[in-house]
């Protein structure tokens, strides 16, 4: 069957549009939030400059456990919360939400590694000169960690682009959609949008592509599917997001 | 200026991990004087120093600076006082991510100084550490002495009473070492700035200190000027230090020789010599043996120079009869030198 072209363009605009809109604001927020993580993860800590065992156990917990979810676990377990911001559980400005909370945290942890890696000598420079904590974090810290910083928001990027792919399962729409379309038109999927082809894709991602998928799914189903689509390579990216996390 | 005061610095809790760095320090450093602190590594000298900008808080006792108790001020004037204390480190701990001027500035920014005032302020101190040129370089671009004299003109942004420096000549060639040092010097003559040096070299101490203390295992052990320290060192750890730059110990074929000698002819005995400072200028030896029915034997000797003072080792023959001896050795102590007799086996 000739391929038909005539939406093809379009629609990838479309989506990569979306992704790159999902990409782009979850980035901000996750910055905005993942920063300060980091620096009060790096000063609250055992010897930090304001030193709160308290405070640092607590942080480090919560990011621990939400580092630990899986993405598309995550996206489903905060369906309410993602309700309540953004009056939606679906969508691409939906998706964000989850987006947001799964990267913050994981730049959170970036931004402290690059933080711990500033000389000591550079905080003591600091504390001799009588500067006070706020001004050693502004005026040292940050400055002196700015390019591993920089490098660590480009890995927590590409983790997140990944994590963009994955999420079409809250129908966010963007490049996860847009190969499903292509897949759907040209190789006539046999996946119907079902949370069980998300699922087992998710406990044997390990296997090649599409097999437990298509035993899932019904046979002629030619319907676009708008919600879950086979693993595609952009699924197996967002792996690889989560295999460097 | 700086008082310690039965300082005690312990690290760490729980039997197994506690460290006593420091054991009771009591120290008077002068103003304006350059007080080095000396010791083997791990004997606590960073400690110490650090305890005097409470980069390190002690566990008990005293830090008087300037008259002030620091361990009495509140954190808002511990960063003030702070600001009349500057530091100069053995790895520079200059800042990558700005220039040359730029670390120079850091204290005057964070003091909220104007930028004009910042602007004159770094330049003139970067001429008085003679980096002009080097202002919008970036620290990777500087050798090493160069990025010492960054830190130096960084610590003296803010005008300090009192420069601390934490092996700062370490991380540097001897050369660069003499000029990192006659730069400290000046800092001391022409600011009039105490200065405090840890260091564990003893050429560091004879080239640029005053008074010099000797730090072991957290305790001074002893404390004296520098040129009393190196020509009667009271210590075997202060003995062994000055070794290092002043060889003192006898070539061994000299040493056989002597003991042969000396199993030969029992009318010869042994003399350290020891002249500072104006006695070197005397032909004592000539004297002597001009006076005394003696003939004296240099063996083996050194001189060298201390804060300008000429200062020599000799070891040095003496032979004759008993009387003549006692009364040569009589002689040469009334002329202000330090006779001390050597034993066979103590060459
Ligand atoms: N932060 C710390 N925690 C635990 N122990 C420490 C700490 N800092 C220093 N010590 C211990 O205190 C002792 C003195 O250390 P200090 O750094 O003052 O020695 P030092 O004389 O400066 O040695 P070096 O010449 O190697 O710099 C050492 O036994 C060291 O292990
Ligand atoms: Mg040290």
């Amino acid at each position: 069957m000739p391929f038909d072209w005539s939406w093809f363009w379009p629609e990838l605009w479309v989506s990569i549009e979306q992704t790159l809109y999902m990409v782009g604001v979850s980035l901000v927020f996750a910055i905005l939030i993942g920063i300060p993580l980091g620096v009060i993860l790096v000063v609250t800590r055992e010897g930090g400059i304001l030193e709160q065992k308290i405070v640092f156990t607590v942080l480090s917990t919560i990011i621990n456990i939400f580092r630990s979810i899986p993405f598309i676990i995550l996206v489903v377990a905060i369906i309410p919360f993602t309700r309540w911001v953004v009056g939606t559980a679906t969508g691409t400005t939906a998706a964000i939400v989850p987006l947001v909370l799964f990267t913050a945290p994981y730049i959170g942890r970036l931004v402290e590694n690059s933080l711990l890696e500033v000389d000591k000598g550079v905080i003591e420079v600091a504390q001799a000169m009588g500067a006070t904590p706020w001004q050693i974090i502004w005026r040292f810290l940050l400055p002196e960690a700015l390019g591993s910083i920089i490098m660590s928001l480009t890995i927590a990027t590409i983790g997140l682009i990944g994590a963009t792919a994955m999420a079409g399962a809250v129908g966010a729409g963007g490049s996860a959609t847009w190969r499903s379309l292509t897949v759907t038109s040209s190789f006539k999927p046999k996946c119907r949008s079902s949370p069980s082809c998300c699922w087992s894709f998710l406990s044997k991602s390990s296997k090649p592509s599409g097999i437990t998928s298509r035993k899932s799914c019904g046979e002629d189903d030619r319907t676009p599917c708008r919600l879950i689509r086979r693993p595609t390579k952009a699924y197996r990216v967002g792996f690889t997001g989560f295999s460097v996390l | 200026m700086i008082v310690f005061q039965d300082v005690r610095k312990v690290y760490g809790k729980g039997k197994a991990k506690r460290v006593e760095a420091l054991k009771g320090i009591n120290l008077h450093v002068k103003k304006g004087e350059i007080f080095g602190v000396i010791g083997f590594s791990g004997a606590g000298k960073s400690t110490l120093l650090r305890c005097v900008n409470l980069l390190e808080r002690p566990t008990s006792g005293k830090v008087i600076v300037d008259g002030v108790d620091l361990l009495s001020l509140s954190p808002k004037e511990l960063r003030k006082q702070r600001k009349k204390i500057g530091m100069i480190f053995q790895h520079f701990n200059l800042l990558h991510s700005k220039t040359v001027f730029g670390n120079v500035a850091m204290p005057l920014i964070i003091e909220g100084r104007p930028k004009h005032e910042i602007e004159k302020k770094v330049n003139q101190l970067l001429s008085f550490v003679g980096l002009e040129d080097k202002a919008n370089q970036y620290p990777e671009q500087l050798s090493g002495g160069q990025k010492q004299r960054v830190g130096i003109a960084r610590a003296l942004a803010t005008d300090p009473h009192i420069l601390l420096c934490d092996e700062a000549t370490s991380a540097l060639d001897p050369d660069t070492t003499r000029s990192v040092l006659n730069l400290l010097k000046k800092v001391r003559d022409e600011l009039g700035i105490t200065i405090l040096m840890i260091t564990h070299e003893m050429n560091v101490i004879r080239d640029a200190c005053d008074r010099v203390a000797v730090l072991e295992d957290g305790v001074i052990v002893e404390e004296d000027t520098v040129l009393n320290v190196f020509t009667e060192p009271k210590t075997e750890i202060a003995r062994n230090f000055v070794r290092t730059v002043l060889n003192d110990s006898v070539p061994p074929t000299v040493r056989e020789w002597i003991q042969r000698s000396r199993s030969e002819n029992s009318n010869r005995r042994l003399f350290r010599i020891i002249f500072k400072g104006a006695a070197t200028n005397e032909p004592l030896l000539s004297n002597t043996a001009k006076r005394f029915p003696v003939d004296l034997n240099i063996l083996h000797g050194t001189i060298t120079e201390m804060q300008g003072i000429p200062f020599g080792n000799l070891l040095v023959d003496v032979t004759g009869d008993r009387e003549a001896i006692e009364q040569a050795v009589q002689y040469m102590q009334s002329q202000e030198v330090i006779i001390k007799e050597v034993a066979d086996d103590a060459i």
